[in-house]
């Protein structure tokens, strides 16, 4: 059992009352100085109450205490237990009682009582507290100190800034720290107040000081901005930096500033860094990988290929490459791999690295991050330098250099991309993503006109792209690639003519599924098809087409077929449903009844009610029924349209379970008729207690619209008889109505 | 304490990975430690991660993270020995080592210079303040949501992270799932007309508070430390209960509560994103009523919180409607359309279940690229900003209106009372 109870019921009653007395309070006599319920409040912190109901007393003086209340709270800043819950109220209730009351404090108090009076302060912005504060920070307690250099900083103003900048110099290393922080937020408030010489000053302070690093990253990304353009030098000198994080700052920095010039910038510092590549040099060619030891070996050539495809530079020998196919013995890794003509063998010890080697030289480390910094700032004149990357680069720069082409490229773009896109692994995605991204007519063409001028592999990912982008003027080509003889460039066309092709032509894509090559083409037709039909214009004329294919082909097509039609829906889509499941052919009314009952728009429920009512099949019968009752509980459909569809269920159904799931529904939307439907169910012991439940809790939701309908009801619930307690909630409904109807 | 100085060697990964370079130009299959290399990745492309308050959810984050093959985790924090331990288990056992160090207090983890990220996944009691912690210590960080408690925490959470420049990743990963962001993308882009509402599943409305349960007998600080899990709440006797609901405990903070916080930081957040308002918030928050809560955008589309009369997609849904057609997606992976053209052809992946593997990919990218991931400090902030709003309206039980530019209720001392609380000292924002 949870222990978690409060100390007093009396201390929860009065919380819970203070709660309530003190958002009326603050309701109805804001503003107002005799403010009796505040003294409420305050004489409660002023007397014996346990320390936990002073507690939630602090609380509500922070929604409507006022300089008043602060001469009660004020003494609480020196208990431990309550401090931190009076500190609540007193950086909230405006005024100058309470800058007083923790300027006092200041000097009354020590440790972390003092460090949280300290904070107070400066979340308050207290200026009159600044000598204050400057003379704490050589306080011998070196937290103390350094929350009164972040207040100062919080306070900001020159007068705040010099003790800081003090500090800054002389202070011991974790105060310097701190000073460095408060210095920062002194030169943003200068800053915003256009006082931009003062921001630098403070800012150069910083970078300048003996400080953690973190906060020279934070005096150097305020010095560049606080510049302005002229901060470009400081700028490029990070984007220069051997160390990682002062070349981070310049990276995000760059971004912030966001100019033309800056992308200048780290185009040149991108062209710096790019050397001549070597010819690569001649790649392994990995034969085979086990992992295991003594008989028991894993085969793992495909995990250490897919690692390799992926240029990853390592691999650890461990259970993560294949379980462990040898338990409580030491594994090992061993692969064999080609070089030219010589084969070698190379064994790595459990939980020891392969290095998996590159086909090349690496680039400079920063490429790939300036990279993504050109994509960011998304400016076109940095376009040839990132084509470069992407056709010259190592395996890591093409990856990035690809992924920023699908921001800031063009048609030219077009070209590499492709030519990317066939790469295994992460760089042919990557491409692909880029190649369906880039926007524009300019793009659509130059794919389209690189379709005949390529085949085999290069043909297939460019006619992915093609469907991807929905280019319909490629439609043609298309048509031409379906009956192809290279497979892979078949299916690719199939699959993209799912996505581009037009009315007229979807008899064509009909026929692929109709009459398949093999199962792989008709796999493709069906997929291709559905996202062909869902999105033709004329969902009713694509339903016609789709119906009219279904004579005379074999029935499992027959079903495919009713699946798309089920997709595209629509009313021709509905009626052709309700004919296949009046069909001769179990497989079609199986399928129909199945779509049907799945539909996602309420207009199949006169079908589904229809068919719920004549189908002869009990299954397919109950499959319309609940279909029918799907769409009343999930659908926005009109209240009384609702209500009698649960009507006619309550008629037609002949298990009780839909009976029940009928009056869930009238619980859920309750009316006065849906009322009046449910109490006649009450007589029916296999729903009893169901309708009785529901008949009470619509009775309760439309009471005070129709009180003469909730008193008929009740009158004649108690009049069917029932459990006791039914009974006497329904008389006393029915006695709450009376009443209403009385006015 | 959360103040530590960090006075360590600067790293000189830049310098490393470029004398490195050299060897990966050997066209052969070589064990690591004949290359003096001990891990996976070129130091230069290896992430080290932390984790700080790996319970549950946690957990499965730090599974996400560990799937990453860039990723060495080694170090773990938790108020809870238990936790510290079986966290290092399953670190090191993932490594083939026993690297991964423990501790009770983050200040100690933060100070190790080595580590480049943490994940946080304490619970929303000290989302922000651990996250602006770690930040001022140099960390890029990965915090579960509900990132803050209040209005205040959410802005100086996004204006920490500018100023220190590092990478935030709120984890409302839904951001990075493809059917919500397809759902969004035809939102924002016009495909369902001019935009009229977004729809949000809250999770939930109540708003209350953790308060001051009775005292029991506190077990010492190394097995579970209650100062430390208090953290920057108000001071309160030792209770097992509270210590066992961190997922609640001080959620959404101050008066109001959890409020809406629940799925609402998720879902709300795709609805700013749909409304193309990851930069501002709503402008006018009403009270619930009927289970049902309301706000408006300064462009006149409405926001509503509901629980029911969603079309069963799953967990977390959202609803986006406009003059000319609707989407509505949920964690089942599946989509609804107000009609099959707006795919327009495209196959969307269906991913159900809500994995945050690529939401964690995105972060561990923005690590090494420096740019912003979906779920930003800036995204979160405003996202953030408007459940807190909310739960002020449902909290006074009336309507309040809020400025996106000054960040303050207009004329409205009461709500604007309730946009922060003081932390417990010594923790400060």
């Amino acid at each position: 059992m949870s222990k978690v109870r409060f100390l007093y019921v009396g201390a929860v009653l009065l919380a819970l009352a203070l709660v309530a007395a003190a958002r009326t309070a603050c309701a109805a006599d804001a503003g107002n100085p005799a403010d009796d319920r505040q003294q409420v409040l305050i004489e409660v912190l002023q007397s014996d109450a346990p320390k936990a109901t002073k507690a939630i007393t602090c609380k509500q003086l922070a929604l409507c205490g006022t300089g008043k209340a602060v001469p009660a709270l004020a003494p609480l800043l020196a208990d431990a237990e309550l401090a931190s819950w009076a500190r609540i109220p007193l950086e909230v209730i405006p005024g100058p009682e309470a800058d007083a009351a923790l300027r006092d404090a200041m000097g009354q108090v020590t440790g972390r009582l003092l460090i949280g009076v300290i904070n107070s302060i400066g979340v308050r912005g207290d200026a009159g507290a600044v000598e204050a504060l400057a003379a704490r920070l050589k306080d011998r307690d070196a937290e103390v100190a350094s929350a009164a250099a972040v207040a100062l900083g919080k306070i900001g103003g020159p007068a705040a800034a010099k003790p800081l900048e003090t500090a800054l110099a002389g202070a011991s290393p974790d105060v310097r720290s701190a000073a460095a922080e408060g210095l920062v937020l002194c030169a943003e408030k200068s800053l915003n107040a256009g006082n931009q010489a003062d921001a630098v000053k403070w800012y150069d302070l910083i970078r300048q000081a003996d400080v953690p690093r973190q906060r020279i990253v934070e005096g150097t990304r305020g010095a560049i901005l606080a510049r302005g353009s002229a901060g470009l030098p400081l700028l490029i000198e990070q984007l220069r930096a051997d160390d990682r994080e002062m070349f981070y700052i310049g990276l995000r920095t760059a971004r912030e500033l966001g100019t033309p010039e800056v992308t200048k910038a780290v185009i040149e510092e991108l062209g710096r860094l790019r050397q001549p590549r070597p010819p690569a040099p001649q790649s392994p060619v990995l034969k085979s990988a086990r992992y295991g030891a003594g008989d028991q070996w894993a085969d793992v050539t495909a995990k250490l290929a897919a690692a390799m495809s992926n240029h990853q530079l390592s691999i650890v020998a461990s259970n993560d490459l294949a379980g462990d196919p040898a338990p409580s013995q030491v594994k090992s890794l061993q692969v064999t791999y080609a070089l030219g003509d010589e084969e070698k063998t190379v064994t790595v010890a459990e939980n020891e690295t392969l290095q998996l080697g590159e086909a090349g030289p690496e680039d400079d480390p920063r490429m790939v991050p300036l990279i993504y910094a050109l994509g960011d700032l998304g400016h076109p004149a940095a376009l040839p330098v990132v084509l470069e990357a992407a056709r010259d680069g190592s395996w890591r720069t093409r990856v990035a250099a690809v992924r920023v082409l699908g921001q800031i490229g063009d048609a030219s773009a077009v070209p590499v991309l492709v030519e990317a896109a066939q790469a295994a692994g992460e760089l042919g995605q990557r491409a692909l993503e880029s190649l369906d991204r880039l926007e524009g007519e300019a793009i659509d063409k130059a794919i389209s006109a690189g379709l005949g001028q390529v085949s085999g592999p290069t043909k297939a990912v460019l006619i992915q792209v093609v469907g991807s982008r929905g280019i319909q003027s490629a439609v043609p080509q298309l048509l031409e690639a379906a009956d192809s003889d290279d497979e892979p460039v078949r299916l690719a066309a199939l699959n993209a003519l799912g996505m581009t092709v037009g009315f007229d032509q979807l008899d064509k894509l009909i026929q692929r599924l109709v009459e398949p090559k093999d199962a792989q083409e008709a796999d493709v037709a069906r997929t291709a098809l559905l996202l062909a039909c869902t999105r033709m214009p004329d969902r009713n004329a694509t339903a016609s087409k789709l119906l009219a294919a279904m004579p005379g082909t074999p029935v499992d097509r027959k079903v495919a077929l009713l699946e798309l039609v089920g997709a595209v829906a629509g009313e021709k889509a509905i009626a052709g449903m309700a004919a296949a499941a009046r069909s001769d052919e179990d497989a079609l009314c199986d399928a129909a009844s199945r779509l049907l009952g799945e539909w996602m728009s309420p207009d199949a429920a006169p079908v589904l009610l229809d068919l719920a009512k004549t189908l002869k099949d009990e299954k397919y019968k109950l499959r319309a029924l609940r279909g029918y009752l799907r769409i009343a509980r999930q659908f926005d459909v009109p209240i009384d349209e609702r209500t009698a569809m649960c009507g006619e269920t309550l008629q037609i159904a002949w298990r009780p379970d839909e009976k029940k799931l009928a009056l869930e529904v009238l619980a859920r939307f309750p009316t006065a008729e849906g009322l009046s439907l449910a109490v006649p169910c009450v007589r029916d012991a296999a729903l009893r207690p169901e309708a009785g439940e529901t008949a009470l809790a619509i009775a309760a939701k439309v009471l005070d619209a129709d009180p003469a309908a909730v008193a008929a009801a009740m009158k004649a619930m108690i009049e069917a008889g029932g459990e006791r307690s039914e009974i006497d909630r329904a008389k006393a409904l029915m006695d709450q109505a009376a009443l209403k109807a009385a006015g | 304490m959360f103040e530590r100085v960090i006075r360590a060697n600067r790293r000189q990964f830049l310098k490393t990975a470029l004398g490195t370079g050299a060897a990966l130009a050997v066209p052969q299959l070589i064990p690591a430690a004949a290359l003096g290399r001990d891990g996976g990745f070129a130091p230069s492309e290896r992430i080290v991660v932390g984790g700080i308050g790996i319970g549950s959810r946690g957990s499965y984050d730090l599974g996400c993270f560990l799937a990453q093959p860039d990723v060495q985790f080694v170090a773990v924090c938790d108020v809870k020995a238990a936790r510290r331990e079986s966290i290092k288990s399953r670190a090191d056992a993932h490594h083939g080592n026993q690297d991964c160090q423990t501790y009770r207090d983050m200040g100690d983890l933060l100070a190790r210079d080595d580590i480049d990220a943490v994940l946080i996944a304490t619970g929303p009691n000290w989302h922000a303040t651990a996250s602006v912690t770690a930040a001022k210590a140099g960390k890029d960080v990965y915090c579960e949501k509900p990132c803050t408690k209040n209005v205040s925490q959410s802005l100086i959470l996004a204006e920490t992270f500018r100023r220190t420049g590092r990478v935030f990743q709120a984890g409302t990963q839904r951001r990075n799932l493809p059917h919500f962001q397809f759902a969004v993308q035809l939102a924002q882009t016009g495909k369902l007309g001019k935009l009229q509402t977004v729809h949000a599943h809250p999770g939930g409305m109540g708003t209350g508070m953790s308060g001051w349960a009775s005292a029991d007998p506190e077990p010492p600080r190394e097995e579970a430390d209650w100062d430390l899990y208090l953290g920057p709440a108000a001071w309160r006797p030792y209770n097992a209960g509270l210590m066992r609901s961190a997922f609640n405990f001080e959620k959404g903070g101050g008066m109001v509560g959890g409020g809406v916080l629940e799925w609402g930081s998720h879902c709300v957040d795709l609805c700013q994103w749909a409304n193309d308002a990851d930069g501002t918030s709503p402008v006018e928050y009403h009270a619930a009523e009927g289970g049902r809560a309301t706000a408006l955008y300064a462009n006149g589309v409405e926001l509503v919180l509901r629980s029911d009369g969603w079309l069963g997609l799953g967990s977390c849904p959202v609803r986006f409607e406009g003059d000319t057609g609707w989407v509505e997606a949920g964690d089942s992976g599946k989509l609804a359309l107000s009609s099959p053209a707006l795919l327009a052809g495209r196959k969307v992946a269906e991913i159900g279940g809500y994995p945050a593997t690529f939401h964690i990919r995105d972060f561990l990218d923005c690590v090494k690229s420096r740019s912003q991931p979906l779920a930003n400090a800036e995204v979160a902030c405003h996202g953030h900003i408007a459940c807190h709003a909310l739960n002020v309206a449902i909290f006074l039980g009336r309507t309040v209106h809020y400025d996106p530019a000054t960040h303050e209720f207009i004329g409205d001392e009461e709500a604007n009372r309730l946009r922060s609380e003081a932390l417990r000292a010594p923790w400060r924002l």
